[in-house]
């Protein structure tokens, strides 16, 4: 991060104090008189805070049948919760509060040890305190602040434009090239006239479903600028790119990722490319692969959604053969009652001789039915 | 420009530990597969690193994550290209078969057979997982042989494309064999195979004489107790000590559970604890793990015909190939599962079984000195040529063929799955697995003294921070003991 950067950081934290109208005298806040404070503050704030509760479900049956190298198949299904969020949002003025409960399951793959069997458990997915200026977002400026467990900026981004996470998610997750989420701070500085943001973080770099193992930290940087901002039609153009310099495991193996791409972040219609090279994957520094990634989600009618995503993951480029992944999925869906959708999607993964190898059970193709709903 | 580049490198790399990439990444890999026993039990992983760091052999055998990990993320390594590979069926397998992990088991009849012993990760597998994970042990084997004479040693380690090739020779046949409808025998006798043969012949003098009773306790009038202290006073680090008496009393009601997993179980009265105590330094990946000797009442109330237990945590297995990746409902069921369809019925060791114990999923089998393992540091004289270590890689390559063509829930026949995809080319197949195991077998070698710069340098926490909210209860404290 350069120094213009910060400062401009900190121009926009002190310019809020100083810019701010008197603040309205809050006795509330004032420790109680005479006898103590609840055990647990939470909720006691006498303050008009705006709280916003919300959740987000993602149900689906999935059909898989799965490809073996002797040139036979076998077919599984299954009923799975994919998303189920709970939220809880707390704003008053320049101050925001989120958290993000995450359904999941307690035992990962291929484990028996779980919590009660293997139930679905909840876990933090966001946890975060932050500042905002000014109060109300005007003409596109906004700066925020985040600390605590905090949304990454690259997979955000990339979801936020396809916006349909009940689909697919994005690869840069999927793989395991990126977290959505860590412990760590982020920064975003919105620019006027709709012509984007710039951002950056710090994180532990571990994710957010592990401890911090080593001293380094990651830092985040990103940008999606709308080049075309002035003309109201070309507004949703939007170039997107960020640099990931980071560390992973006790080794402190490099783990650094850049991404660019081109994003079209319309109201009928989304859609983008993106590529994304990684140097450093699995606790190997030297391990280099790159991810490309291209999507679109149309909704050519009220209510009748369409969305297409296909992805090609070299996993190691300095494999003696092709050491790849190929996957593409396309869904159709309609939205039967404000805000509940349906979905059908059949995708197919596809990979090499030494990637199925490798990740038995890779070479499959499956037919889902989707319910989501966010309140 | 200059003061914030300082500052982005400092909050980046912060203080790099001086490993290289490869040094890094076996790092980082034990790290994360060991993670809460390192957080919760530093002192007994820094044992098992310690062991892993005196013995090539030993090495290999507490280095399975990685192992794991470079089939799974690693191209450069190799050990997942292959012309014959068959992600599925998934075959049921040890998942770590290398040479110390076979040994004598008695049987309910008496007989001694030679049988895999280990199962803490055992579960379905794709074959040339398991079949490559054999091969590339008895490259390391090698490595590990004749420690008392160099020249035979650099003649079994100049062999060592040879030895892996006969054991991919042998299981290819053998495979083919079973595939054909051949029996799947049980190996009792040695033939011409020295290291073998030294296995069985004092597996059955020992069971002949009961002499674990020897070593393992101590007779007064007509009380017999565990001993305390050393069991072998050439492994000081291998103890027995008391067990808190919270964790004894709470044997009887594991036991209990026990004799419900046996397929023949004897009366409870069978199982009467007379003594029990914490096994410290035992195994190497399970180092780390709860494991404590039970003296038990036997047949009768003669003390010459007491019996000792072995009870042992257990955990998950760390597989997790090909949907639905859970194959069992319980630790307690992977062990026994596998275990007895891999031997072809539970007669092939009868006490051997599965509890939980103060909460943990335990393994519980008899110790016997008649239950000799395959141990490297005997491969000296007669038992360290390279004629040796090929007649042993030959029939456990063999006997291994046997366990991968066991019928399963997965698999009728995966004898047949895997016979067909060696069949155009067996040649072809003994080759590429020989070049395999020497190419990773020598990459893990040279992890071994990459593992001791990484002890060097981190530690045996191997970086993970020490955090004071790690540690366990008092009670567990002193059940996981100090070394």
């Amino acid at each position: 991060m350069n120094r213009t950067l910060f400062a401009a950081v900190f121009l926009a934290a002190a310019s809020a104090h100083a810019d701010a109208p008197a603040p309205t005298p809050t006795p509330d806040l004032l420790p109680p008189a005479g006898k103590a404070a609840p055990a647990t503050v939470a909720g006691t704030s006498k303050l008009p805070v705006d709280i916003k509760p919300g959740l987000e479900l993602i149900a689906q049956y999935i059909y898989r049948t799965t490809y073996d190298q002797a040139g036979g198949s076998q077919w599984f299904h299954d009923i799975e919760l994919v998303r189920g969020h709970a939220s809880i949002d707390g704003t008053y003025r320049f101050s925001r509060a989120r958290m993000v409960l995450e359904a999941v399951r307690s035992e990962s793959e291929g484990a028996l040890i779980g919590v009660a069997g293997d139930s679905l458990v909840l876990r933090i997915r966001e946890a975060w305190v932050g500042f905002h200026y000014p109060e109300k977002e005007t003409d596109g400026w906004r700066t925020e602040m985040r600390a605590g467990v905090v949304p990454t900026l690259t997979i955000p981004e990339l979801e936020g434009t396809w916006m349909l996470r009940a689909v697919t998610p994005v690869p840069l997750e999927s793989t395991g090239l990126l977290a959505p989420a860590d412990l760590g701070g982020t920064i975003s500085l919105g620019l006027p006239r709709g012509y984007g943001h710039v951002d950056a973080g710090v994180y532990d770099g571990e994710g957010y479903t592990n401890q911090e193992l080593n001293r380094g930290k990651n830092l985040e940087l990103a940008a999606t600028v709308h080049p075309l901002a002035y003309f109201k039609r070309a507004q949703p153009l939007a170039v997107f790119g960020s640099f990931v310099l980071g560390s992973s495991g006790t080794g402190l193996a490099q783990s650094n990722r850049a991404t660019g791409g081109l994003l079209w972040q319309g109201r009928r219609v989304r859609a983008g490319t993106s590529f994304s090279y990684a140097w450093g994957y699995g606790d190997d520094g030297d391990q280099t692969g790159w991810l490309w990634d291209v999507f679109a989600r149309v909704e050519p009618i009220d209510r009748l959604i369409f969305g297409a995503r296909a992805f090609y993951w070299m996993r190691d480029t300095r494999a003696p053969s092709e050491d790849s992944v190929a996957y593409v999925v396309g869904a159709a869906g309609y939205r039967v009652f404000d805000p509940l959708e349906i979905f059908g999607a059949v995708d197919r993964t596809l990979p090499t001789t030494v990637a199925e190898t490798a990740l038995p059970g890779s070479n499959a193709w499956s037919l889902r039915l989707i319910a989501h709903v966010v309140f | 420009m200059r003061a914030s580049r300082l500052v982005l490198v400092s909050v980046v790399a912060c203080s790099g530990p001086g490993l290289d990439a490869r040094e890094a990444t076996l790092a980082s890999t034990l790290a994360r597969a060991d993670e809460t026993l390192i957080r919760a039990r530093p002192a007994l992983v820094a044992g098992k690193y310690a062991d892993m760091a005196g013995s090539t052999y030993d090495w290999y055998r507490g280095s399975l994550a990685v192992y794991a990990r470079d089939w799974q993320d690693d191209a450069t390594s190799v050990l997942a290209s292959s012309a014959f590979a068959l992600d599925a069926p998934l075959v049921l397998a040890n998942g770590d078969p290398h040479v110390e992990n076979f040994g004598a088991l008695i049987a309910a009849d008496g007989s001694i057979a030679i049988e895999e012993n280990d199962f803490d990760s055992a579960d379905y597998y794709p074959y040339l997982y398991d079949l490559r994970r054999f091969l590339v042990g008895l490259v390391v084997a090698t490595y590990a042989s004749n420690s008392d004479d160099p020249a035979a040693q650099e003649a079994a380690i100049a062999a060592r494309r040879d030895v892996a090739r006969a054991g991919a020779a042998s299981y290819a046949a053998a495979i083919a064999a079973l595939a054909a409808g051949g029996p799947a025998t049980r190996v009792t006798s040695a033939g011409s195979d020295p290291i073998l043969e030294d296995v069985l012949s004092r597996s059955h003098a020992d069971a002949a004489t009961r002499s674990e009773l020897g070593s393992l306790t101590t007779l007064s009038g007509t009380t017999r107790t565990l001993i305390r202290g050393a069991i072998d006073p050439t492994v000081p680090d291998n103890t027995l000590s008391d067990l808190p008496a919270y964790d004894q009393a709470a044997l009887a009601e594991a036991l209990a559970e026990y004799t419900q997993t046996l397929e023949s179980p004897p009366p409870p009265e069978f199982f009467t604890v007379l003594d029990a105590a914490r096994e410290l330094g035992a195994g190497v990946a399970s180092w780390p793990r709860v494991r404590a000797l039970v003296l038990v009442r036997g047949p009768s109330d003669d003390p010459s015909d007491d019996v000792v237990l072995e009870v042992k945590e257990e955990a998950d297995s760390g597989a997790g190939f090909y949907p639905p990746y859970v194959y069992f409902d319980s630790v307690q069921a992977r062990v026994t599962g596998t275990s007895r369809a891999i031997w072809r019925g539970a007669s092939a060791s009868p006490l051997w079984g599965a509890s939980t114990w103060v909460g943990f999923p335990v393994q519980v089998r008899l110790e016997s000195d008649g239950q000799k393992g395959v141990k490297t540091k005997r491969f000296t004289g007669s038992r360290g040529t390279v004629a040796a270590l090929i007649a042993l890689a030959s029939d456990l390559g063999a006997l291994l063929a046997r366990v991968h063509a066991t019928p399963s829930p997965v698999s009728d026949d995966p004898a047949g799955a895997i016979a067909a995809r060696i069949a155009s080319d067996p040649e072809g197949f003994a080759d590429e697995q020989a070049n395999v195991a020497l190419s990773y077998g020598d990459r893990a070698f040279a992890d071994y003294a990459r593992f001791q710069h990484v002890l060097d340098v981190l530690g045996p926490r191997l970086g993970v921070p020490l955090d004071p909210s790690d540690a366990p209860s008092p009670d567990l404290a002193a059940l996981f003991g100090s070394p």
